[in-house]
């Protein structure tokens, strides 16, 4: 499978000249389930928002970001959208007056195949229940990270970035995640999902850890996981209360 | 129902097919061009005298205790003398126990100048149920300057709702002003939805007064500003009575350039156990929202005319 996303030698500066992004290298294949790992802190969702071109991260300090075969650089978010990249905000949007059926339609508009009702019953919510409640403060915050999956599986992009997307949702199981995630892949929609648990990079079929502004390891989950156990939860940058206790 | 229509009827009728409601002629109850009343449907239950006055209608419609109307009643207002100053004054009396629910439209068509004012008055009984909707459409060539006063005395347990909603092009120079007062467990909840454009200048103040202990009232405001617009929303709540609730939530929203907005809001408490809350908000746009949207491929001006529309449903 060849690369669907080439992130290469990403920097990202702030204007206080705080480094965020050190020289990001990263490969997502087509298809795949890439998970990144890392501590808060560690500049997961800054290179989430510079991918997707959101959050005012359209440019970065250097670097380019290919997606499929095209440098998106610079392109606003709406455009990548288009290309078919689209993001799963850590905390999306509520909206008074809209309706649960409009916003999965509204993510449907390029895809005229997709079935709003199965989308929905796919991330366990019940159509008839959800459809025309408005997608606003009255759905608790699992409710609207699953209708924001659904809107995903509607909107059948070619690479979808989660970020904590398990963050606040009430999932049964890892399990559970790991089928919906699946299901999108098997849809056409490769993943990949950026998360602080390493239990989540389980599901996966590579893994990359993220630590201080760099991609420090790539490849199996297993491994990606004992490194993130053994070097980051008891790291002084990102752990340090959890650091000075174990030293007292 | 065969009904010999007036043309000026048909003419409002086919105005509000064309902003999407979809009453039939025969279905409205009431129809008024500035003094003249083309037609008044009788209806079981209701009393309801209406007398021209130079400038415009005075009525006054008791619905009687006990009786419950379960289909909307329509109420058009409408003034084809273009230009000419208009009074309407309305009082609307609902006795113990019934139920209504109340259709005014306002229409004004393209290039038609309007310069009214609504003096209302509601008083509800015991337990009584009253939503009234209150819906204009402004033609965007139409020179508007209106002024609504709407005053509701809710007795003991009844439940009153009002919405304004002047969403469809423009508002003109549009004050309006709620004041009600609430006996002991009644529930007030006033919703006003306005959109202002370039030269229009719009003001909505709710004042609500708890009286009665165990009330409960709701004022809620939602105006986009567009280029050039003014617009002020004022909020006061007085909670006198014990345990009693009141909550004002104003969100005036910004698109566009040299826009003046201002958001008041005013709680007085005199009773230690009432409890009265406000939520204010002025400014463009949430960033999340239209990033939200822009992530499914919609445009900045796509994704804010979404949540605009969204605001002003």
């Amino acid at each position: 499978m060849g690369a669907l996303l080439e992130v290469r030698n990403l920097k990202y500066k702030t204007e206080e000249d705080k480094e965020i992004l050190k020289g990001v290298n990263l490969d997502v294949k087509k298809g795949e389930i890439h998970v990144i790992l890392g501590p808060n802190g560690a500049g997961k969702s800054t290179l989430a928002n510079l991918i997707a071109g959101s959050g005012g991260y359209e440019k970065p300090s250097e670097g380019e970001i290919i997606f499929d075969g095209k440098n998106i650089n610079g392109k606003p978010l709406h455009e990548r959208a288009r290309l078919g990249l689209t993001i799963a905000f850590q905390e999306p949007a509520r909206f008074e007056g809209i309706t649960v059926e409009e916003y999965l339609k509204l993510s449907a508009r390029n895809n005229p195949s997709a079935d709003i009702e199965a989308c929905l019953r796919k991330v366990g919510l019940e159509p008839k229940e959800y459809l025309k409640r408005f997608l606003d403060d009255s759905l608790s915050g699992g409710e609207r990270k699953r209708i924001e999956l659904a809107s995903i599986m509607c909107m059948k992009p070619k690479l979808a970035i989660l970020d904590e997307i398990d963050s606040g949702i009430d999932f049964v199981s890892i399990d559970e995640i790991g089928n919906l995630f699946k299901t999108m892949r098997e849809e056409g929609t490769t993943l990949l999902v950026i998360t602080h648990r390493e239990n989540l990079a389980l599901i996966a079929d590579r893994a990359s850890l993220m630590c201080n502004g760099t991609i420090v390891e790539t490849g199996d989950p297993e491994r990606v996981i004992r490194k993130f156990e053994k070097e980051c939860l008891i790291c002084e940058v990102h752990n340090p209360e959890l650091v000075k206790g174990l030293k007292q | 129902m065969n009904v010999n229509l007036d043309g000026r009827i048909l003419q409002g009728v086919d105005f509000l097919h064309k902003v999407g409601v979809n009453f039939k002629a025969e279905d409205l109850a009431f129809f008024v061009d500035k003094n003249e009343i083309l037609y008044k449907k009788p209806i079981e239950g209701i009393k309801s005298e209406v007398v021209p006055t130079e400038l415009g209608i005075k009525m006054k419609t008791v619905i009687e205790p006990g009786v419950k109307i379960d289909y909307p009643i329509a109420l058009c207002f409408g003034n084809f003398n273009y230009g000419d100053r208009h009074v309407n004054e309305q009082e609307l009396i609902v006795g113990e126990g019934a139920q209504v629910k109340i259709y005014t439209f306002a229409l004004i068509g393209p290039g038609q100048s309007l310069n009214r004012k609504d003096l209302v008055t509601v008083r509800l009984g015991k337990k009584a149920k009253v939503e009234l909707y209150d819906i204009h459409y402004h033609d965007i060539t139409s020179d508007i300057n209106f002024y609504a006063e709407l005053n509701a005395y809710l007795e003991e347990g009844a439940y009153f709702y009002n919405l304004l909603k002047v969403t469809d092009q423009k508002s003109g120079k549009f004050k309006t002003k709620f004041y009600g007062e609430l006996g002991p467990k009644a529930v007030a909840i006033v919703e006003a939805k306005m959109k202002a454009t370039a030269g229009d200048d719009v003001v909505v103040e709710d004042i609500m007064r708890l009286v009665g202990e165990g009330s409960r009232g709701l004022s809620k405001s939602r105006i986009i500003a567009l280029d050039g617009a003014k617009a002020e929303f004022k909020g006061e709540a007085y909670g006198e009575a014990p345990n009693s609730r009141c909550h004002i939530d104003c969100a005036e929203v910004v698109k566009g350039e040299n826009v003046v907005l201002k958001n008041i809001p005013i709680l007085v408490s005199t009773n230690d156990t009432a409890k009265l809350t406000h939520e204010a908000s002025i400014g463009k746009i949430d960033r999340k929202q239209l990033e939200t949207l822009m992530a499914k491929g919609l445009t900045e001006e796509e994704a804010t005319d979404v949540v605009v529309q969204g605001m002003l449903r």
